[in-house]
């Protein structure tokens, strides 16, 4: 099976990138993939290499080095999964860089699936940006993340309207969850791994339920669209 | 076609000159066009480094030198020539060649001039074209303006330069976008073409291991370079199939 690089990004910090990021990792762990690695850009304290910190690496993506470690590792060692997750200011800097210097083509020669992870908020800024990100993507699977937990832009006509203009992409939708829960997950020693195969045990049965609801919400969407497709 | 002799060179120091000698190299030998080269910076030879099968380094001071271009500008198979100035000597080789009698072939129609004078953003980088635009009747008189190795581009003033550039009847203007520092290192430690550093190859034609990143970024800038280039007539004319049409622009 091909290996896939997943970015998960958005336009503003605090849209749920890391948490999503998160699930994409231990959806990896679960389906029993060998090893993945993680490029954390969110140089120097690292987010979502607290959550993985033998599969991650913090990286400075605003420095060239930094930059070749990245795509140049990614090119070079295959037949592994990569997760980046790309800090909010960064977003276009990278994905120009990206497109420059040929990346997505690359990559899928050598044999990578590339999915792009875009989280809306609830401003029309979110929409205008993920709409330049997708003008630069030609041959990865594009998702735009609607956050139920940071709102919804789609509710706004013009937002709508520019969503609609947006071909190559798919939605998908992430369930709010309670503060209970989202204090539960943000634990640095939970995983959504270690939950699903101890079967929610160690959490109230209230919040089992409501993390089972919340991981099947969201990893059946991935699930359906990644049949015979890019994904996992 | 009739010979072309391209002149680079800067009054100072230090503003990407050789950099836009190479550029220009490469661009031509991207488009199959055969170019010489001559460099000036006696006795070291930075150009000579990165093309040794086109380039001699030569003394412009000296008569047997001046002879090595010059005279064979007609007779050699080759009929782009390319001449690096020595950095500092651009109004000075300009000179020697009023003197000896180059400007004058040019403008008579012997052969096409031209001249890419690369400036960076100093008043005094601008200063020079003033200096420099006394040279400059008959020949294509083209303003590089260089942002490679410039870490803000909003170091040039723009009001500042158009008012300098609108001081001179013939320039044209080209930039030399910004290239990533640590490609143009690395291009410049492997000591290949800009060509060959894309195409991941060393100097000897051999597979070479750089990085994709650093590729890019040189592929990237080349692609910029090249619409810079493909502005100009004398570009356009070197490009054009035709054999007799290669003068300069605007002509009767």
């Amino acid at each position: 099976m091909a290996n896939t690089l997943t970015i998960v990004c958005s336009n503003k910090p605090r849209n749920g990138k890391t948490l999503l990021a998160r699930m994409i990792a231990d959806r990896l762990s679960l389906t029993g993939a060998d090893s993945f690695r993680i490029f954390d850009t969110d140089f120097p304290e690292g987010g979502l290499a607290g959550y993985f910190p033998e599969s991650s690496e913090i990286v400075d993506l605003a420095k060239t080095q930094g930059q070749v470690r990245i795509f140049d590792t990614i090119l070079a060692e295959t037949g592994v999964d990569y997760i980046i997750d790309l800090q909010s200011d960064l977003l276009d800097a990278f994905f120009r860089i990206f497109s420059d210097i040929g990346f997505e083509h690359a990559a899928r020669e050598a044999g990578l699936n590339l999915s792009v992870y875009f989280i809306l908020d609830r401003a029309m800024t979110t929409m205008q940006s993920a709409r330049r990100i997708g003008e630069m993507l030609h041959e990865s699977d594009f998702v735009l993340v609607r956050n139920e937990a940071v709102g919804n832009v789609l509710t706004l006509p013009e937002a709508a309207r520019i969503r609609a203009q947006i071909k190559n992409a798919r939605d998908l939708s992430m369930p709010a969850l309670s503060i209970e829960a989202a204090n539960f997950i943000e634990k640095p020693e939970f995983t959504f791994a270690g939950f699903v195969a101890r079967n929610g045990e160690g959490a109230p049965l209230e919040m089992r339920i409501e993390l089972w609801n919340f991981l099947e919400a969201v990893y059946n969407q991935r699930g359906r669209a990644a049949e015979g497709a890019v994904l996992l | 076609m009739k010979p072309t002799l391209i002149l680079v060179g800067a009054d100072k120091g230090g503003v990407g000159k050789t950099t836009t000698a190479r550029a220009l190299l490469d661009f031509l030998a991207r488009k199959n066009i055969l170019a010489r080269a001559f460099d000036t910076e006696n006795p070291r030879g930075t150009l000579h480094r990165f093309y040794p099968n086109i380039t001699q380094i030569i003394d412009l001071g000296e008569v047997r030198d001046q002879m090595k271009v010059l005279d064979t500008l007609q007779s050699d198979a080759v009929k782009v020539t390319v001449v690096d100035f020595k950095a500092g000597n651009l109004s000075t080789a300009l000179n020697i060649f009023e003197k000896i009698g180059v400007l004058e072939a040019a403008r008579s129609g012997d052969f096409d001039l031209a001249l890419f004078h690369v400036v960076g953003p100093s008043i005094a980088s601008l200063d020079e074209m003033g200096e420099v635009a006394k040279y400059t009747k008959g020949m294509d008189y083209i303003v590089a303006r260089n942002f490679i190795n410039e870490t803000n581009f909003f170091e040039w003033d723009e009001a500042t330069f158009k008012k300098y550039f609108a001081g001179l009847s013939n320039a044209r203007e080209i930039e030399i976008p910004k290239l990533n520092e640590m490609a143009y290192e690395q291009v410049d430690l492997a000591g290949v073409t800009f060509t060959d550093f894309v195409n991941n190859k060393t100097a000897k034609g051999a597979d070479a291991n750089f990085s994709f990143v650093l590729r890019g970024y040189v592929r990237k800038w080349m692609n910029d370079l090249n619409t810079e280039f493909e502005k100009l007539e004398l570009v356009k004319g070197l490009l054009a199939p035709s054999t007799d049409s290669a003068s300069s622009e605007g002509g009767q």
